[in-house]
């Protein structure tokens, strides 16, 4: 029991650290951004590169796959969302999808579409006692995603850039008229969204043990399940969303009568949710 | 090419076309993005599916069946919207997507994974009619779609839709009660979606649910959108370019869903209204070109 | 010009009659502990128009949107002709011919500007299920929103999109499309706003035929020369109340209206 908690648990840090990179771009420009799966893929695939023609380094490649996802995320936005902002909103939604779809062939073209293994060799912490096994893998990813959500909390509450990005997600053009650079403040956003998003794809990478072209879909589609049901915006509810939506998962699963695919209950849920919160669960 | 190859491509360019009349309703007219259309699309083809291989009907006897059950299925699909929109109502269709995959994949009823086979093609007096025979119904069925999809446009309905979909704060202030139109449009759509579905259910033989994937309804979007959001021409445009065009180069056919999405991305940012839209690429062109004419007369 | 607009045409058209067409009662609407607007009373006689002026933020739009039933009031009620109309949704109150426009101008973009006239004309058949067999083009149809359309001005381009169309027949648009829905009641949010000198005069004229058609007006407007010239009767709210109620000239020269222009327009010529 205690060991498939855990299991969902670090299921549950990766939708985390995908869903935050998403709610922080819904909080601050309103979009739903599709394309945010895309990353995910990117940096395993980066990271595995590194990792095969670099260096041995798990830190290297995880350093370079969040480096990359990030510059690409910028690259994204400026590209895909900003000539959209004015548009309908439906224009940079199904930008995003076609940009989503696009990037899965790009990964199957490029690298094939078989799957490829993550064999990195590290040193870390692990837990080892009969009834409770906690792999040195595992134990990364949750130390990095609380690490991550740390850092972010004091990064949003605690500093300059943080004000300047509170102020942002309050109103975007009062924030531009007393004199903050909205565009940067844009881009440092898509740039942490996108690293974290990166560094999700190589953390799952190890610990799946595989990349794929696939691989940004079904988290990334939960990752849009996590949002509603942590509420649009909000970065803690994405967290707890998150572990709440992979642990849920996990146990509705060993029900017989709930053996529909994972996703499917997923959304399921989902829809429930807005039906009667349209707002999401903890939205404001 | 053979007679045969070509005719199979008119047949499914049809059916698309008659699917995307029927997402252009509900997209193009109240915009309401829908990325989960293969679910309506599904639900045709299962439904036919069924009522052939389970049921034991024929073709016509089975068709106003689904047709209507189709129709019943896409309000009851379409009640989220009611509560939610725009980004949020995506995000409903995509799950709805998931949802109709995910219960066709698992339950032995609609034949799980394997999916349902044994489709037949319809008879007219006892004799089957072929694929020539199928074509010909497949394109009465698109006229007939194309007919009253033109027959709609005219409508006080088809205003309301309209107006619904571009500001409802507006609309509503005109006498409109958005959310019936809302309602009306799932109908339509689904509707016509499903008898897209039927057709495919017997062109193919058998439904399968990896038929009805996400990447379907990206697809099904990306035709719409191509074409020209709220028009017949550009939805019918669309589907056709679209569906035949890999078809002809085949060496797109691996990069098909790369040249879709990046097609998709580009179209809706540099070009909204798509090639055949409102406003869009063709209606500028004869503007600059009805300009540069009057500039030269006045000119000469 | 032989219009149909208004259901009760008066003999003696643009006299005001003595018949109260729309009251308000203690009306309240709050944002989360703002009172945008808190406990007004207001009546509109038949045929009048009436002026709401303030502050920016004084609350006018907010009260519009209550009458209009884009939102609903917090307490209070309103009654139009005689029926409480307090919890209808804002397309029952169209029907029963209340119509508005927008402060930011909303046009349908993709439809023409006859498309959009049309919308309100089909005010009284639209959620019925027969909208969607009834064809809107027909030859009666269109002669009929031809008149509103040469009413407006906007003949030249009925056949445009609206998204192409300037923002000063834009505002024409939106009143002839609200015209369409024959209403008796019309609330106009600052038509003026955004035009030019020349078409402010052209949207004054439209202001006078419509009243003349024997269509009661409320009219928000901050350019004061526009407002005071038209309005038979005048309200100034502020920070959600009623702080005066006249005619223009009594307004003009009340101590606590010009304390609150004055003060608000200080604060504006120091930042
Ligand atoms: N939907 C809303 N949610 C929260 N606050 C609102 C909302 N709409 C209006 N307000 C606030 O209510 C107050 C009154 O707004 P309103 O738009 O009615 O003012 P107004 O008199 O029309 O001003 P203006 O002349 O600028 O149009 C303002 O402080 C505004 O910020
Ligand atoms: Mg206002």
């Amino acid at each position: 029991m205690l060991q498939v908690l855990l299991d969902a648990i670090v299921l549950g840090c990766s939708y985390a650290l995908m869903a935050v990179g998403l709610n922080m771009v819904y909080g601050l420009l309103r979009i739903i951004h599709v394309a945010h799966a895309a990353l995910y893929t990117l940096g395993a695939y980066v990271g595995l590169y590194c990792l095969l023609n670099l260096s041995q380094s798990l830190w290297i490649s995880l350093f370079v796959g969040a480096l990359f996802s990030a510059i690409v995320g910028v690259l994204m936005y400026r590209i895909i969302y900003s000539p959209a902002l004015t548009a309908p909103r439906y224009v940079p939604l199904i930008a995003g999808a076609g940009v989503f779809i696009a990037s899965q062939e790009l990964f199957r073209l490029l690298a094939g579409p078989y799957p490829y293994s993550f064999d990195a060799h590290f040193q870390f912490l692990s837990i080892m006692t009969p009834n409770l096994r906690v792999t040195e893998t595992q134990m990364l990813m949750i130390t990095f995603m609380v690490v991550a959500f740390l850092c972010l909390f004091i990064l949003i509450n605690k500093t300059n850039l943080g004000l300047m990005w509170r102020a942002c997600t309050q109103d975007m053009e009062l924030a531009a008229s007393s004199g903050i650079n909205i565009n940067l403040i844009i881009a440092i956003n898509f740039m942490i969204g996108s690293a974290l998003a990166g560094s999700a794809g190589i953390l799952m990478a190890l610990y799946r043990n595989s990349v794929f072209p696939t691989m940004g879909a079904m988290v990334s589609y939960k990752a849009f399940v996590v949002i509603v049901l942590g509420g649009f915006g909000s970065i803690p509810g994405a967290a707890i969303a998150g572990i709440i939506l992979a642990i849920a998962e996990s146990f509705l699963g060993m029900v017989p009568i709930f053996n529909l695919p994972r996703e499917a209950i997923a959304f399921l849920v989902m829809i429930l949710v807005l039906m009667f919160k349209p707002k999401g669960l903890f939205g404001r | 090419m053979t007679f045969g190859y070509i005719l199979s491509i008119a047949t499914f360019a049809s059916i698309y076309a008659i699917l995307i009349l029927g997402l252009n309703i509900l997209t193009g007219y109240t915009k309401q993005v829908s990325l989960g259309h293969a679910a309506f699309f599904a639900i045709g083809a299962y439904t036919q599916a069924l009522l052939i291989t389970k049921a034991g009907l024929t073709f016509w006897s089975a068709l106003p069946l689904t047709i209507l059950l189709s129709m019943i299925i896409g309000v009851v699909m379409g009640l989220p919207s009611l509560r939610v929109s725009d980004d949020f109502l995506v995000l409903t269709t995509i799950g709805l997507n998931f949802i109709v995959m995910g219960i066709t994949e698992y339950f032995d009823f609609f034949g799980g994974a394997m999916g349902i086979i044994g489709i037949t093609m319809p008879t007219i007096g006892g004799k089957s009619i072929g694929t020539t025979g199928y074509f010909l119904i497949t394109l009465s069925f698109l006229l007939l779609t194309i007919c009253i999809c033109y027959l709609f446009s005219k409508t006080w309905g088809r205003l309301a839709m309209e107006a619904t979909g571009e500001d409802e704060d507006a609309a509503q202030s005109l006498g409109i009660n958005t959310s019936i139109y809302k309602m009306y449009a799932f109908a339509l759509s689904s509707t016509f979606t499903g008898l897209a579905g039927v057709l495919w259910a017997h062109s193919i033989g058998s439904v399968f649910p990896r038929n009805f994937s996400f990447e379907m309804s990206v697809l099904f979007l990306s035709m719409l959108v191509f074409g020209g959001l709220g028009t017949i021409r550009g939805a019918v445009f669309g589907a056709f370019v679209l569906y035949i065009l890999p078809e002809f180069f085949r060496f797109i056919e691996n990069y098909r869903m790369l040249v879709y999405g990046g097609m998709l991305a580009m179209i809706v940012i540099l070009q909204p209204n798509g090639i055949l839209g409102r406003g869009g690429l063709l209606d500028r062109c004869i503007l600059r070109l009805v300009k540069k004419k009057a500039e030269t007369q006045e000119i000469s | 010009m032989h219009l149909e607009i208004g259901e009760e045409k008066s003999g003696n058209s643009g006299n005001i009659v003595d018949v109260k067409i729309l009251t308000l009662k203690n009306v309240k609407k709050h944002f989360e502990g703002l009172r945008a607007v808190d406990g007004v009373d207001l009546t509109l006689n038949k045929g009048e128009i009436l002026g709401l002026i303030g502050p920016n933020g004084a609350g006018k739009t907010t009260l519009l949107n209550t009458i209009s039933g884009l939102l609903m009031p917090d307490d209070g009620s309103i009654m139009f002709k005689d029926r409480d109309i307090t919890l209808l949704p804002a397309f029952k109150r169209a029907k029963l011919g209340i119509a508005r426009t927008f402060q930011i101008a909303k046009p349908f973009s993709l439809l023409t500007a006859e498309e959009n006239v049309l919308v309100g004309m089909g005010c009284k058949l639209h959620g019925n299920i027969s909208s969607l067999f009834k064809n809107c083009r027909k030859k009666e149809i269109l002669q009929k929103a031809d008149e509103i359309i040469n009413l407006i001005g906007l003949s030249d381009s009925k056949n445009q999109l609206a998204s192409s169309l300037p923002i000063g027949l834009l505002r024409k648009l939106e009143i002839g499309r609200a015209l369409a829905t024959a209403p008796s009641l019309l609330l106009l949010d600052e038509p003026a706003s955004g035009l030019n000198n020349q078409e402010r005069n052209e949207l004054a004229e439209l202001v006078e035929k419509i009243r003349k058609l024997g269509i009661s007006i409320i009219l928000i407007e901050h350019t004061m020369s526009f407002v005071m010239n038209l309005s038979d009767r005048i309200v100034v709210l502020h920070r959600g109340n009623t702080i005066a109620e006249g005619t223009p000239q009594e307004v003009a020269n009340d101590p606590l209206v010009i304390e609150v222009y004055l003060g608000t327009k200080g604060v504006k010529y120091a930042s």
